[in-house]
């Protein structure tokens, strides 16, 4: 069985920014996961959802839940990160002053993510890039 | 067992104020009356004061008890410096206790400013967010909501524990009594300090409790005591106390439990680093905002700074406190309280049924179903705590 759960994530809307990852953690604990593997979960998951604030032009989170897996998609429409391996390296940003300015944008959001997953994917064009992240439940 | 916090039938009208203020959804309202789920209540008193109605009912001790003990020791809550209009009042108030029958009032800033230095202390050992244990209702949040972040918890007692110890070990020694003659009572300015100590009777050093609010209403100024009160410790009433003190630029402070509990969250996703302290207050304004102050937490913060202008710098307490006075040793986990069921599987059906019946809602969360949202009230459903057809506002069929 399946259940899934999905967010709409919106450029620059830091007043909402986490709001969907606050939700994940709650449904997760609901559920009654391991609270070390939903403090992983939702670390990625506020990164994920904090780079669509920041660098994209909105997107969605995806968190589907199934009796061996947590699966969580994040998509958004472009503009797409040039140059991944630059992306990947700690303490890169390409982060606006305006997210800066909000203590965002330290340049650790798509390594933390590949720490914290225990299967991390993504791809990414000029129309959109798509993060895919996936935990096994023990 | 009486329960801890009952609800007056006859006066409540199910109007769901109460409800709405619980940061745990722990209230629900069946057949038009508010219904406490006692498991998931952190006991931050908001339903107590969001009641218009005067229908939540707590049973404070009785006064007849203070014949067993040869001395009674009453001993007042920091935020009574949010009561007090001038230096003389607490003397005043002292006073009125020892009509109660009281035989000696001591107050709680020495503790206070005592455990200033021990905090700072212990907080060097590791490079973790220590979470202050001052507010039984924080630590209760934790061990419920948070039950990984246990660790992060200063393990030190709540002051009015310590307190407990200290003085009843002080005043056997001055009245040369064994220490089950001593009597110790803790005046409460909250429901979180009242419950816990009402719910461990057998295991803490306070024998009984009453409301401040019971007490404060006869309060008489024409007697007055001599109390001294510490200044550092005073600060304590109000939150911030800490970070001001200690002159400590890595200590966050944060005060209502709404805005306590997305902190700890906060903190929980690493989200908060280089803060070395969280001082938290499941009150408004901190301890003068306690649900038995009777009084508007900014004014009784005004009064708290007008009270310290008044204090002199050079009152220290000079009584002994040993370690074991103040280590609680750890917390234990409440984890499972907000699961929908022990079983993995069951959980994941449960969840789906969840989001198929929030599907047809209006989520407008309404509260008219008595249920806290549209969510909480699929979740009910499930439960069968509700049928679908508690909800007034539905769209289309099941």
């Amino acid at each position: 069985m399946t259940v899934t759960f999905e967010f709409n994530v919106y450029h620059e809307d830091y007043h909402n920014a986490g709001v969907a990852s606050s939700e994940i953690k709650k449904y997760l604990t609901q559920i009654g996961l391991n609270p070390q593997l939903i403090r992983r979960i939702v670390i990625c998951s506020y990164e994920a959802e904090m780079n669509v604030v920041i660098h994209s032009y909105g997107g969605k989170m995806v968190l589907s839940i199934d009796d061996n897996e947590i699966k969580l998609e994040v998509t958004d429409t472009g503009p797409g990160i040039p140059d991944i391996e630059l992306a990947m390296q700690e303490g890169y940003s390409t982060a606006p002053l305006s997210a800066r300015e909000r203590g965002f944008g330290a340049g650790m959001g798509l390594p933390n993510m590949k720490k914290n997953a225990d299967t991390f994917e993504i791809a990414s064009s000029p129309q959109g890039t798509i993060v895919r992240l996936a935990w096994v439940i023990l | 067992m009486k329960n801890l916090v009952d609800i007056h039938n006859e006066r409540c009208i199910g109007c769901t104020r109460c409800m709405r203020s619980c940061p745990m959804e722990a209230i629900r309202i069946v057949d038009n009356k508010a219904q406490l789920f006692k498991e998931r209540c952190i006991y931050c008193g908001n339903c107590i004061i969001e009641c218009h109605k005067n229908a939540y009912k707590v049973y404070s001790d009785s006064f007849a008890n203070l014949s067993k003990y040869k001395i009674n020791v009453a001993i007042l809550p920091i935020a009574i410096y949010g009561l007090l209009n001038n230096k003389d009042d607490l003397g005043g108030i002292s006073a009125t206790l020892k009509d109660y029958g009281f035989d000696e009032v001591v107050e709680l800033s020495g503790i206070y400013s005592f455990m200033v230095d021990q905090i700072l202390d212990y907080i060097k050992n590791d490079d973790k967010t220590y979470i202050l244990t001052h507010c039984p209702s924080v630590t209760r949040l934790v061990t419920k909501k948070y039950p990984q972040l246990l660790h992060h918890l200063l393990p030190f007692s709540p002051p009015f524990e310590i307190a407990g110890k200290v003085y009843r070990r002080f005043f056997s020694e001055k009245y040369n009594l064994q220490e089950d003659e001593i009597g110790i009572s803790y005046i409460s300015e909250c429901l979180s300090n009242f419950i816990v100590i009402k719910e461990n009777k057998d295991k803490i050093a306070i024998d009984q409790v009453f409301l401040l609010s019971d007490l404060i209403r006869n309060i008489s100024y024409k007697k007055i005591d001599e109390v001294k009160a510490v200044k550092k410790g005073v600060y304590f009433a109000k939150v911030g106390a800490f970070k001001y003190v200690s002159n400590n630029r890595d200590i966050l402070a944060v005060d209502g439990i709404r805005n306590v509990d997305t902190v700890l969250e906060h903190i929980d996703i690493r989200k908060i680093k280089n803060v070395r302290l969280v001082e938290a207050y499941s009150c408004t304004g901190g301890c003068v905002g306690g649900t038995f102050m009777q009084e508007n937490p900014f004014v009784a913060k005004w009064r708290v700074n007008e009270f310290i202008n008044e204090l002199d710098d050079d009152v220290t307490f000079d009584i002994n406190i040993e370690p074991i006075d103040y280590y609680a040793g750890e917390f234990e986990s409440e984890e499972g309280v907000l699961t929908l069921s022990n079983d993995f599987r069951e959980a994941i059906k449960k969840m789906k049924r969840i989001n198929e019946i929030l599907a047809i809602l209006p989520n407008i969360d309404c509260c008219a179903c008595g249920s806290p949202s549209c969510r909480a009230f699929a979740e009910d459903v499930v439960k069968g705590l509700k049928t679908i057809e508690d909800c007034r506002m539905r769209k289309g069929g099941t």
